[in-house]
């Protein structure tokens, strides 16, 4: 039948697949039979001969492997759907023995068994008789993959077989066997020198005294070019040879030499250890450097607008005649200017001093590098190290009083902007009491022409012309008791300037500038 | 060995998928036309059922047919057994077409093809008509 050819294709090659694992020698549904397909002995599920026949109580017969399989997916007979319970499968044994009794080939036809066999004694062909079954070769370090017909002629020529040095009696396997014979203690071999011929062994300890070998002299280390036969070295060339007479001597310089390569070696540790601690320090010296030149020119920030506050100051100072109002006023602006002048002097020589210090500073890194690349070119690190540790201590103190500087110059800074924001309150509290002063009199003077133009006991003209000019809201307050009493004003009035005087300190709390 | 009567293999070589030719059985409805059939074969066949369906130009018209190619077929579905093969299933798709009365789609047919998914046996199958 077609379908029998479609799906037999499909389920062999699902096989293959299966087969290429090690263990089970075959899989008994690959197998190839001699005799023709027989449907009435092939399983309706895989479409192969039975291979451990069961029935179910409806009368089909399945593989076992294949009808449990068909349970665990549908609970029913695949030909009639009658439920089936799986206990309830028994084995065929008849036609389990007429389908082990066929004719099968050998699983490695392929590979060129021809073997042919009842189907139960196919295993037992495979275990013991079959040489085209797969293996591997027995030496451990080999392993090779290969059939069992190649094993024995493999094992002729595995390179990894051990054989027996003829030689020395030990086993070496036998792709090394050449290489150990180029070593083997027990090949004979012959003195290039005096040509005597003995084993490998004890050609080792012959040639450390062998009398014909060219070697050099003792003292060779030393300079002496001589080279000759170990025979004529202390018949002949030691009495003559010119190190001898120093050997002493070149002895002890020897000795010197390596302590102090071993001291050197050691300085030279110790130099790299410090070369990051060094780089650091710069780093900071750098930092602070920095931090100082921004706070000098904050400072002369600083002095630059009390410069023009003292110039603002000495504006005010131009209304003269208020000084003959408020003369102490007056007498206190000369002094603090005085005092801002000579504080910008001291800041200007500070900036000086800290650019002094950077160049200081910058020219000592320059030698400093200059310093530590000596040191690495001509390996005078003795030298080096002493230099980098005082080098080390200068920055250190270096640091110490830039920090010092930094703190008193944050002190003055602190104290300049104290004493400047006191002056400018001080002014402002004059200049206060002078704008106060000038309303006063303002104020005055309007009464004054109101009472000209209008005789005594009009009503008032309404404060609007002096609301007006007055700007501030608290001379409404101030203004208003002048105002409203314009009939107790007049003798007032006599009394000229001094009226201002008094309301100015009465009226101070409320006015607002 | 030959398939059955009325089927050709169109390729067969991928153990997977294969394609095959089925022509309209003589004195029926489909009398001349030929139609493409695709199974799928999944890591489970025979316990489960291959994928099976219309493909190519001529899809056949028929009230359990659906103009993409998905075919309303207990077999294929939930009424698989292992023990069908590529041929039964065939023969079975012929006597269905063989039984049609009358040359049209599923009355659903617009509805299902918008949303049904690529694989028919993603489809909740409802076998309700014996008849064809």
């Amino acid at each position: 039948m077609a379908s029998d050819s479609i799906k037999d294709s499909t389920s062999n090659h699902d096989r293959k697949d299966r087969d290429l694992g090690e263990e089970p020698l075959y899989d008994p549904r690959s197998l190839q039979y001699l005799e023709p397909t027989q449907a009435s002995l092939q399983c309706s599920v895989c479409c192969e001969y039975f291979t451990e026949p069961v029935s179910a109580p409806c009368g089909h017969t399945f593989c076992r492997s294949c009808i449990e399989q068909a349970l665990e997916v549908r609970s029913g007979c695949p030909l009639c759907r009658t439920t089936i319970d799986p206990s309830s499968l028994y084995e065929v044994i008849a036609l389990s023995r007429i389908c082990d009794e066929l004719l099968v080939y050998c699983p490695h036809k392929a590979l060129g068994c021809n073997h042919t066999c009842q189907r139960i004694q196919i295993g037992q062909h495979l275990k013991d008789d079959c040489i085209y079954i797969g293996t591997l070769c027995r030496v451990e370090e080999c392993r090779k993959k290969l059939l069992k017909k190649d094993l024995s002629e493999h094992m002729e020529s595995c390179p990894y077989k051990r054989v027996d040095c003829l030689m020395c009696n030990t086993k070496v396997q036998k792709s090394q066997l050449s290489e150990h014979h180029k070593t083997c203690p027990a090949e004979s071999v012959t003195c290039p020198h005096c040509e005597t011929t003995r084993t490998r062994l004890r050609h080792m300890e012959h040639i450390k005294e062998c009398p014909r070998q060219i070697i050099p002299c003792s003292l060779s280390e030393f300079g002496c070019p001589w080279t000759g036969p170990r025979l004529e070295l202390e018949a002949t060339h030691i009495p003559q040879c010119p190190y001898e007479a120093i050997r002493g001597f070149l002895g002890i310089s020897k000795t010197r030499m390596e302590a102090l390569e071993q001291e050197n070696k050691q300085l030279r540790g110790m130099f790299h250890d410090i070369r990051p601690q060094v780089q650091q320090l710069r780093d900071q010296v750098s930092e602070l450097a920095e931090s100082v030149q921004l706070m000098t020119q904050q400072e002369q920030q600083q002095a630059a607008n009390g410069g023009g506050n003292g110039a603002y100051g000495g504006a005010i100072g131009m209304y003269g005649y208020m000084d003959n109002m408020y003369p102490h006023q007056g007498s206190q602006h000369q002094p603090m200017l005085s005092r801002n002048d000579s504080y910008d002097m001291v800041l200007a020589g500070d900036g000086i001093g800290e650019n002094e210090n950077e160049m200081r500073i910058m020219n000592r890194n320059n030698s400093l590098g200059a310093e530590s690349m000596v040191s690495n070119g001509g390996g005078v690190a003795v030298d080096a190290h002493e230099l980098l540790i005082s080098e080390n201590e200068r920055i250190k103190s270096e640091l110490e009083t830039l920090t010092a500087g930094l703190a008193s110059l944050e002190l003055k800074q602190n104290m300049a902007i104290m004493t400047e924001s006191m002056r400018m309150q001080e002014e402002v509290q004059s200049l206060r009491a002078v704008c106060h002063g000038l309303r006063m009199q303002m104020h005055y003077l309007l009464l004054e022409q109101q009472n000209r133009h209008h005789p005594p006991p009009g009503p008032p003209p309404p404060g609007s012309p002096a609301g007006g000019n007055n700007k501030s809201g608290g001379s409404g307050g101030a203004g208003g008791p002048g105002g409203s009493v314009p009939g107790g004003g007049r003798p007032l009035s006599t009394s000229g300037p001094l009226r201002p005087r008094f309301a100015d300190g009465l009226g101070r709390q409320e006015t607002k500038l | 060995m030959n398939p059955p009567a009325g089927v050709d293999i169109i390729d067969a070589n991928d153990f997977k998928l294969w394609k095959l030719g089925l022509a309209g059985a003589q004195g029926t409805l489909y009398e001349g036309e030929k139609f493409q059939l695709e199974f799928n074969f999944g890591p489970n066949y025979p316990l489960e059922s291959p994928q099976v369906l219309f493909v190519g130009d001529n899809i056949p018209i028929h009230p359990h047919i659906y103009s993409n190619g998905h075919i309303c077929l207990d077999v294929l579905y939930n009424h698989w057994s292992p023990v069908q093969t590529v041929a039964s299933i065939c023969l079975s798709l012929q006597s269905m077409l063989s039984s049609c009365t009358s040359k049209e789609r599923p009355p659903d047919n617009a509805a299902y093809i918008k949303t049904a998914r690529s694989n028919p046996k993603h489809t909740a199958w409802a076998f309700h008509d014996d008849s064809v």
